[in-house]
């Protein structure tokens, strides 16, 4: 199950002389889903591309399922899907039809492709429009139709560039509900956008993109301890005399201050919240409300940039 | 560096594709319309001017290809060819990617080569069917306004012409020569058989 299939390894892009990706390396295991991060420009779809076979390795080295994507691309397309930033399809055929157009492409047999292709449509719930033209189609409906392609194609790895930019909140809380189903196939996901708050939600790690190199990696947890610094912080929201000291004195504690009438802001070690409610408790007050706060993508996000914008600037 | 795989794999699905996206377009019916009217402006200026040599020319029916006024099938096929190919391929692969179609269609499982070929190849056959097309036309239209039909003994002639049609696609501008072989070649004939006492 932790088999790794996408594997790069010191990946360079050099476009004259200029290189867009500059030695990066991560690897995805089987059944995660990995994001890459970080603003435009930075070098994600031009990872994908030479992940693909789509585009030449300048150095380095790339395996997707035990597969060279510089040499083997049939191979690593086989078994690849690939929803590009900005899908289009024929708008003059319909959803089935456009299906039925890329599975030739992938050389299956008749009977198996309109059995895939009833499948995959129904199951992102376009059956009910399968024979219409896809001009009448909105984005969402068109990334949807994006995702039946791979889904069509049976693929191991599912690549989706920016694959929420563009759509309206509901439609993509649905595209991340197919995202999550992927996943749920055994289907290794690989994301690249720019919309933080959606990524967060469904990756399991990322990697923060920064001028063609990989700036930092791992879960967003681990991610907000290394730029926000470590240290959770909890809110306490409570009625009662001499909170703030009893609460100071709870073992992990670093810092307290007052956040407004009856709340307390907490930057401690560890998640202190039983000891904080045993304190509030115990000093006869009234617990109204104890939330920790995760550390946000975004928050990450704009740190890591703000603290390097120096270094941008300089480079 | 060697590739795996064949670089025509995928070639046939793009090809019959491509041909049912150029056989549903507009641009059919506007190939209709240009070879009718070719076809019939090419017998009637030819007809005309064939009936006032009927006399002297042994092969009648030939200079259909050749002759006419103000301008003969060979001279317009030069100038018709290039069109046609021009109207089939301009926007074949720059408008997959207006589409947005190019990059998904390149992440399945074939090479680029395939898209390329499987595209030049099936404007290669629709205009091959449109030439043909255009020819049998010429000849049926002759046939009725001529009222000569190309008698067996000049089959060989006409034969050498017959694969006229079959090189337009391959270069618009060698019609000229073409035409030039196929005429000095009758010439050739036509002295021979005068000269057995043939005609």
């Amino acid at each position: 199950m932790n088999a790794t299939v996408i594997e790069a390894k010191n990946l360079t892009k050099r476009y004259g002389g200029v290189a867009v990706v500059n030695g990066i390396s991560f690897s995805v295991a089987r059944g995660e889903i990995f994001g890459l991060l970080g603003p435009n420009g930075a070098g994600k779809t031009t990872t994908i591309l030479m992940l693909l076979g789509l585009s030449d390795i300048s150095d380095g080295q790339a395996r997707v399922l035990g597969h060279d994507p510089a040499r083997e691309p049939l191979a690593v397309k086989r078994q690849v899907g690939y929803l590009p930033d900005q899908i289009g399809f024929y708008d003059g055929l319909s959803a089935a039809d456009n299906l039925r157009y890329t599975a030739r492409l992938m050389g299956l047999e008749r009977a198996e492709r309109e059995q895939r292709i009833r499948a995959s449509l129904g199951h992102v719930g376009l059956a009910d429009v399968a024979d219409n033209r896809v001009s009448t189609f909105s984005r969402g409906m068109r990334q949807r139709l994006g995702v039946a392609e791979i889904l069509m194609k049976e693929a191991q790895i599912a690549i989706l560039d920016e694959p929420t930019s563009g759509l309206d909140p509901q439609a993509t809380v649905e595209l991340l509900e197919i995202i999550r189903d992927l996943k749920k196939r055994g289907v290794s996901v690989l994301l690249s956008s720019h919309l933080l708050e959606r990524v967060q939600s469904v990756c399991d790690r990322v990697a923060l993109f920064n001028q063609g190199k990989i700036a930092l990696i791992g879960t967003v947890s681990e991610l907000g301890r290394e730029v926000l610094g470590g240290g959770f912080r909890v809110e306490v929201e409570a009625e009662g005399q001499g909170l703030a000291e009893r609460i100071a004195a709870i073992p992990g504690v670093q810092q307290v201050e007052p956040a407004g009438a009856n709340r307390l802001r907490l930057l401690a070690t560890g998640d202190v919240r039983p000891e904080a409610a045993a304190a509030v408790v115990a000093a006869g007050g009234r617990l109204l409300r104890l939330s920790v706060e995760e550390p946000s993508l975004e928050a990450i996000y704009s740190r890591y940039f703000q603290t390097h914008e120096g270094e941008l600037h300089a480079t | 560096m060697r590739r795996e795989g064949s670089a025509l794999h995928g070639f046939g699905v793009v090809t019959l594709k491509e041909i049912a996206d150029h056989f549903t377009s507009i641009l059919v019916v506007v190939l209709v319309v240009l070879v009718v009217a070719t076809a019939i402006a090419v017998v009637r200026g030819a007809v005309d001017q064939i009936k006032e040599i009927t006399a002297e020319d042994p092969f009648l029916f030939l200079r259909l290809f050749t002759r006419g006024a103000p301008i003969p099938l060979v001279a317009l096929l030069s100038f018709l060819v290039p069109l046609f190919a021009i109207g089939l391929g301009f926007d074949s692969v720059n408008g997959e990617h207006n589409r947005r179609t190019l990059s998904r269609i390149l992440a399945q499982p074939i090479y680029r080569d395939a898209l390329l070929f499987g595209k030049f190849a099936a404007g290669l056959f629709t205009l091959s069917v449109s030439l043909i097309v255009l020819w049998l036309l010429v000849i049926g239209l002759g046939l009725l306004g001529l009222g000569v039909p190309p008698n067996a003994k000049r089959w060989r002639a006409r034969w050498s012409c017959s694969w006229l049609p079959w090189s337009m696609p391959a270069s618009g501008s060698r019609s000229h020569c073409c035409a030039r072989s196929c005429s000095a070649r009758r010439r050739r004939l036509r002295w021979s058989r005068s000269a057995c006492g043939c005609f």
